[in-house]
């Protein structure tokens, strides 16, 4: 069953005071809201708190923000606009239909935007700020609720990582302190794009002639230019930051859950739309290769050949016929939406490996903390089951707690493999520490040692999606995934990120490296 | 806003002839468009219909790098070598060649300029054609190179290369005539058993507009159509073109102290209007490989491709004075 979601941002409704006030409210460092004095807002180096708090300027609309940020900071003069919304593809009768927020970002350059502001409508009065600070690094986290309210500083980037802060409030859904895009790769389901555009008939009157909708920038951009880069200046600075002068690294165990665990997730879809595969005009669609494997960290960062040059299809009839049999459509508070059998806009949305954890593998590699032959052997524990492996998270207790980096020279890949190694577990059949030990046993000949067991496990799932059953089976390792995203804070803003079957499938299971789909 | 004297050649460049190229070209494209136009009424055509100085200019954009190669490969390599590797798989209405030195990339030339301008400009002045291939390829080109049977051959060795500057468009579908035929058969609204086809790929698929798993062809149909469902006017924007709207360069990295202005260079086209660009270091400040997309050296011409914008542009008015054709879906070809 999925754990129910407690979320502590709510908490930050605490903090009340003038309109025109600051408040510290960092949820579990701090008991209660603080009201920021000049110095303490001063220090805050971000160009919302710089140019406009610090000046005594409280904008209480996303249009009063820009407009306060156009002489107060114009180096941070382009902006762009970016509309999301599960339902935005739905007819525009049904419950559910429409946009669900504006994303606005302020800023360009090689590190992306300075500013994201996420909220409702341009005169809404909750919004939510991410603004990069300048001086400590990472972004800093606002929110404000209304004219009425005071605005709150809920944490920087850094005190996701560390306790008591780390996991609560904002740092619920942004585990490492990242800007989150769930729907981070083409197709980007669920945002305006290239792929597929958000029509006038699913805003308001009131919005559909904004400059916000109108001149809005598809998601293609939003990734590109402004995502990607922000996770990636976030990334370099925390791990600039995680080694001191003398080359000590600071709790090299947050750096290897990105290995090795889930903290949080992408999601990732078909490129082909469902109305094509129901209707049929499609004989066969793609299903996402990252569904399967950790492709970007083994393929593209540690140079594993992807096996074939072939995309994996499943027919559209089997599908269908999947679809259908498990009475599968978008559902909200358990009432059907639309009409089964009905999938998301895109087909087959699954989650996958999280790009900030991604970043993390290459910056480690780069930097030299982590060798690739280590990557490489923690990454191939379990690699059929690339999100939520509970073989591959059960490493973490072995990573060692300390680790030195000097001028690119680290010995901890060879600690942690010995630390591995050397438990009682990994002279055990079937544990996670007896499956390192036999990959380690490689040496540096693992890439040719494991390239043919991606090559045979993608034969295997080729040959299961190919049947009835199979397609059956991959569609309830499916759910099974996505059951728990929906468990995470990520998962539960929305219940429309993803369909639903009717009865509901709670349960937990793993691909194996045959493609059998067993109980995990 | 009047009626429009003449279609303006794409980007307003200057004509080179010593003929009437400005002529010629109007004519090639009016033909094209009236004939649209007619079959098409929501397309109008603006040398024969006034447009309204408060027309909404709509800029339709997508990314060059060709998404059909998403649905061929996992592989982001073999992504990139494929597309590099073959003319015929760049559909985006953007096209590349890759210079290189050895292993390292040198320049990447993009270009988004259509095949019938220089079918035009042949026939007016082939001379001048000449010339621009001297300029811009290579001072070795040949007149008799670049014809066949007496006739401007767009997909001429020269043109065609991968490997080498290009002067043009040359994959089959790239054309402008696709483009304006594309726009104005997506003012149809389509239905499939009475119901409404509106998602990209479906609408793409059902009305027969191209390509449906590509970035250009969907984005540029729906929104016409999402247009067109309003019951507004609709026109090109003059000159009728695809345009390289931008090139992104968040998350790049560039050595020695380069400012990433220095190496994005238009180099065919007025400000606003763009069909020719090239990304190259400036001298002696290293090459295209020693700069980093996402941590990783450039080793394809693709990698940048994905970040070029390209458009097209089309105007808009008076909505709901037009009842918009509905037609089912078109037979399977």
């Amino acid at each position: 069953m999925e754990a129910a979601v407690q979320f502590t941002c709510g908490r930050l409704d605490e903090a009340k005071g003038a309109a025109d006030s600051l408040h510290r409210f960092i949820l579990g460092a701090d008991e209660r809201p603080v009201e920021l004095d000049a110095p303490a807002i001063a220090e805050l180096g971000d160009a919302v708190a710089q140019g406009l708090f610090a000046q005594g300027v409280f904008p209480h609309t996303p249009e009063e923000l820009l407009t306060a940020l156009d002489g107060a900071a114009p180096e941070l003069a382009v902006q762009r606009t970016f509309v999301v919304g599960e339902g935005t593809q739905f007819p525009a009768e049904t419950p559910g239909s429409g946009l669900r927020a504006f994303l606005v970002t302020r800023g360009e350059g090689p590190d992306g935007p300075d500013i994201f502001v996420s909220t409702s409508a341009p005169d809404a009065g909750f919004l939510e700020v991410m603004a990069w600070d300048r001086v400590r690094q990472g972004f800093n986290y606002y929110q404000t609720r209304g004219s009425e309210e005071p605005w709150v500083f809920a944490g920087n980037s850094a005190d996701a990582l560390r306790s008591p802060s780390a996991g609560v409030g904002p740092f619920e859904s942004h585990p490492s302190g990242h800007l989150v895009m769930k729907e981070l790769r083409f197709p980007w389901v669920h945002w305006h794009s290239s792929a597929a555009t958000v029509r006038a008939d699913a805003v308001s009157a009131e919005l559909v002639n904004h400059a916000w909708f109108t001149a809005r920038d598809g998601a293609q951009d939003l990734e590109v230019g402004a995502v990607m880069p922000a996770i990636r200046r976030w990334t370099r600075a925390r791990l600039q930051m995680a080694v001191a002068a003398d080359g000590t690294v600071a709790d090299p165990r947050q750096i290897m859950r990105s290995f090795v665990t889930t903290p949080t997730v992408n999601l990732i879809s078909s490129q082909t739309q469902i109305g094509p595969v129901l209707n049929g005009a499609v004989e066969t669609f793609d299903v996402p290769h990252a569904f399967f494997i950790d492709s970007e960290c083994l393929h593209e960062i540690l140079g594993l050949p992807a096996p074939g040059p072939e995309q994996l299809t499943l027919a559209s009839a089997l599908y269908r016929d999947v679809l259908t049999a498990r009475n599968v459509t978008i559902r909200q508070d358990g009432e059907a939406l639309l009409a089964p059998p009905q999938d998301t806009h895109f087909a087959f949305v699954v989650p996958e490996r999280a790009f900030e954890d991604i970043e993390t593998v290459r910056v480690a590699v780069e930097i030299g903390l982590v060798s690739r032959r280590l990557a490489a052997c923690l990454l191939m524990v379990d690699f059929s089951n690339p999100v939520f492996s509970e073989r591959r998270a059960a490493l973490l207790d072995r990573v060692p707690p300390t680790a030195t980096l000097t001028d690119g020279q680290s010995s901890f890949s060879e600690d942690c493999a010995n630390a591995i190694l050397g438990s009682e577990a990994a002279r055990t059949d079937g544990t996670p520490e007896a499956e390192f030990a036999q990959l380690w046993s490689a040496g540096e000949d693992w890439p040719a040692r494991f390239s043919p067991m991606l090559t045979d496990y993608f034969a295997a799932i080729a040959a299961e999606l190919g049947t009835a059953d199979g397609a059956d089976r991959v569609f309830r390792l499916a759910e099974s995934r996505r059951g728990q995203v929906r468990a995470m804070p990520i998962g539960g803003e929305t219940q429309l990120l993803f369909a639903l079957p009717e009865p509901r499938l709670d349960e937990r299971l793993r691909m194996l490296p045959t493609a059998a789909v067993v109980t995990a | 806003m009047a009626k429009l004297a003449q279609f303006s050649i794409p980007a307003n460049v200057a004509d080179p002839t010593s003929g009437d190229l400005t002529g010629a070209w109007h004519d090639m494209v009016a033909s094209i468009v009236s004939e649209q136009s007619a079959a098409f009424p929501q397309l109008y055509d603006p040398t024969a219909v006034d447009t309204p100085a408060n027309a909404q200019l709509h800029r339709i954009p997508w990314h060059a790098f060709p998404a059909t190669l998403n649905r061929k490969t996992a592989s982001a390599r073999a992504r990139a070598e494929l597309a590099d590797g073959d003319r015929d798989n760049q559909d985006e209405y953007c096209e590349w060649s890759v210079e290189r030195d050895g292993e390292d990339i040198t320049k990447v030339s993009f270009t988004t300029e259509v095949p019938e301008y220089y079918s035009t400009l042949a026939q007016v002045d082939p001379e001048a054609l000449l010339s621009l291939y001297h300029e811009l390829v290579s001072p070795d080109v040949l007149v008799d190179e670049l014809l066949s049977g007496g006739e401007y051959d767009p997909v001429n060795a020269w043109n065609r290369r991968t490997d080498g500057p290009i002067m043009h468009l040359c994959q089959t579908t790239n054309t402008l005539g696709a483009a304006i035929v594309l726009a104005a058969q997506a003012t149809v609204l389509r239905q499939r058993d009475g119901i409404p086809v509106t998602d990209q790929q479906d609408l793409v698929i059902c009305g027969g507009l191209g390509g449906p798993f590509r970035n250009s062809d969907p984005q540029i149909a729906a929104a016409i159509n999402g247009l067109a469902a309003t019951g507004v006017r609709l026109t090109l924007e003059d000159p009728i073109g695809l345009y390289i709207d931008r090139f992104e360069t968040a998350g790049m990295r560039f050595p020695n102290g380069v400012d990433p202005d220095e190496c994005w260079i238009a180099e065919r086209g007025d400000a606003d209007h763009t069909v020719r660009a090239r990304f190259q270091l400036p001298p002696g400040k290293g090459t295209v490989s020693d700069v980093t997309i996402d941590g990783a050296p450039i080793r394809f011409g693709a990698q940048l491709a994905d970040r070029v914008v390209i458009r097209i542009g089309a105007r808009s008015h008076s909505p709901g004075s037009l009842e918009p054709q509905i037609k089912g879906c078109e037979p399977p070809v």
